[in-house]
């Protein structure tokens, strides 16, 4: 690269950075890195050597590749030329600052962005095999430090801008490989102070807990202020007013509360606990024990007799079987049945068996008494099966009513063709 | 009682001089090309030419069925069917619908075509073996089997026309005996 490109990057590099000045100053965040044009070959150059200008300079280790890149690209930076390749240089690989010697330059001088007498290009150092395919550098910056300090300098070497502001990679531009101590222009206090009320507040500092706590109970009345009367429906959702008298429920005791632990409860003390109140146990009254004997439940006694079914309403309990087909016994039974009967009972007597013929031997099976001679009334019993009717047997033979159709049946196949021919349809 | 048909030399093949013998010199004509002819011949060729071939079936079954008007229908049946066979025809099969004799061929070499030709070798060979005029009305056909009616000149003219019209071969042969006054 020659001079005059070098020179020509660099004015433009200036007009960026007037241009940016004109941009209003914002907090929004940096741009990325970007990357800008670099020499075809990227020359292991030596640090920026001292300027000839009693300033002191900013003299850079030797170092890695990457590092010297950077300087020697702010040094000579023209305007972006398309190159088939890319390299990512991140920072976060240079070596610790510690390493580096630290810039003699004072403190009160900042770094030249631009060195007018500017020593002559190193020749390029091919230590690193980086050959002209490699035209681009990008270049990303990780230490939000080094751009502060870049800052300072920038605003020093350019115009009298106060409102300058450098985009992040004009920055990294700058400072890259002069990692500065964190210094930063913007201070941002991190202590956690009380924040103090506006003169217009109306907030009131209480001087004791007693006055923040009047304070806070007038507060809560006053937000409680609900409107007697009942809202129209449409007004929505309208909190009750705080019950009053008797209902309503005891006001804390401040100074109790501030004695001990405070239990904040989380509902109404009607739904929470059901027992008693702290305040009802001092009120309570021991009961004597009862007097009089002693009394003791005895266990539970089975029912000897099954009560009857409850008869439920409306319906009308059905007399027993008993009232069904009994008689009285003073019943006579009518004359006219008496012959009847009396045939009855003589042949009961006559299905007696007889006594063994052998009056030796007593029989096994004894005739029982006589029985009673009850003839219990029964009611006609119902039918239990259908009269069946037995259809009488068939007389005849099934073929003896076949079919009386004509049938036609050739003895030979001349037959039958002259029967076929014979249909002709008229 | 016909004997049973026996093919047994019905057919002798000269490889010498290059000739078949059935009951006469005959060739072996492939069934396409047969089939060819008969379409570009015309019908009434075709119906002379199956009554040709029916006629020669008729012959040899008359000679071996002797008295022809005692052969029962298995007879008929055994020896048409035999000489129609021989001829590479199908198989002959005989259904008695009332007293109409319908007459059926399955497996014919002609497909679907030359329907006609099957009813001619028919009418040929009934005419030849029992000496009755006969004609065969195709009743119905499917891709296996065609079936004939044996009937008169004019029941076959009625039953065609009944065909045409759209009756079921069924309908057709039960109005024919119906105004035959035999149903």
């Amino acid at each position: 690269m020659s001079t005059q490109e070098q020179i020509g990057k660099l004015q433009g590099l200036l007009a960026r950075i007037q241009r940016n000045a004109t941009l209003p100053r914002g907090g929004a965040p940096l741009p990325p890195p970007a990357a800008f044009a670099a020499p075809a070959a990227l020359p292991a150059t030596p640090p920026v050597a001292p300027a000839p200008t009693p300033a002191p300079v900013y003299v850079a280790p030797p170092p890695p590749p990457a590092a010297s890149d950077v300087d020697d690209l702010l040094s000579a930076a023209p305007a972006a030329s398309p190159m088939p390749a890319e390299v990512d240089v991140q920072l976060d690989s240079i070596p610790p600052v510690a390493e580096k010697p630290p810039s003699a330059a004072p403190e009160a001088e900042p770094i030249p962005l631009v060195n007018a007498a500017q020593p002559p290009a190193p020749e390029p150092d091919d230590t690193f095999s980086l050959d002209s395919e490699v035209s681009e550098v990008r270049v990303t910056t990780a230490t939000r430090e080094a751009v502060e300090v870049t800052v300072a300098a920038i605003e020093a070497e350019a115009e009298p801008i106060a409102t300058e502001e450098l985009s992040e990679d004009d920055l990294v531009e700058v400072t890259e490989g002069t990692p500065q101590p964190a210094t930063t222009d913007v201070d941002i206090d991190f202590d956690d102070h009380e924040e103090q009320p506006p003169a217009s507040s109306k907030r009131q500092v209480a001087s004791s807990m007693d006055e923040a706590l009047a304070a806070a109970a007038e507060q809560l009345d006053a937000e409680h202020e609900v409107p007697i009367k009942t809202p129209p429906p449409e007004s929505g959702p309208q909190e009750a007013p705080l019950a009053t008298g008797m209902g309503a429920p005891a006001a804390p005791d401040v100074d109790a509360l501030l004695g001990g632990e405070v239990d904040i409860p989380t509902r109404e003390p009607a739904i929470a606990a059901p027992g008693p109140t702290p305040e009802q146990l001092g009120q309570t009254i021991d009961l004597e024990e009862a007097r009089g004997p002693s009394l003791e439940l005895a266990e539970h006694q089975a029912q000897a007799a099954p009560s009857a079914a409850p008869v439920e309403e409306l319906e009308i309990a059905l007399p027993g079987r008993e009232a069904g087909g009994g008689y009285d016994d003073n019943l006579q039974p009518p004359p006219e049945a008496l012959s009847e009967l009396e045939a009855h009972r003589r042949s009961l007597e006559d299905d007696i068996p007889p006594p063994p013929e052998s009056l030796a031997t007593l029989p096994s099976v004894q005739p029982g008494p006589a029985p009673v001679e009850v003839v219990p009334v029964q009611a006609a019993p119902a039918p239990l099966a259908p009269e069946v009717v037995a259809r009488p047997a068939a007389m005849g033979t099934p073929e003896t009513f076949a079919s009386v159709r004509e049938t036609f049946r050739p003895s030979s196949f001349v037959e039958l063709l002259d029967a076929s021919l014979a249909l002709n349809g008229d | 009682m016909a004997t049973r048909f026996n093919p047994s030399g019905s057919v002798s093949f000269d490889l010498v001089r290059g000739r078949v013998d059935l009951g006469g010199e005959h060739v072996l004509v492939p069934a396409d090309a047969l089939v060819d002819l008969c379409r570009n011949a015309g019908d009434d060729a075709v119906v002379d030419f199956g009554r040709r071939l029916g006629t020669a079936a008729g012959r040899r079954v008359a000679e071996r069925l002797g008295d022809g008007a005692q052969a029962s229908l298995e007879d008929v049946l055994e020896h048409l069917g035999g000489e129609l066979a021989l001829l590479g025809l199908g198989s002959l099969g005989l259904e008695r619908w009332g007293r109409a004799l319908v007459l059926t061929i399955d497996g014919g070499p002609f497909g679907q075509q030359l329907d006609r030709l099957l009813g001619a070798v028919l009418e040929g060979s009934l005419q030849r073996s029992f000496g009755r005029d006969c004609h065969a009305v195709k009743l119905v056909r499917d891709d296996r089997q065609v079936r004939f009616l044996i009937t008169s000149a004019s029941g076959a003219s009625k039953v065609s026309q009944w065909l045409g019209s759209g009756l079921s071969y069924g309908d057709a042969l039960t109005r024919l005996q119906k105004q035959a006054g035999v149903a």
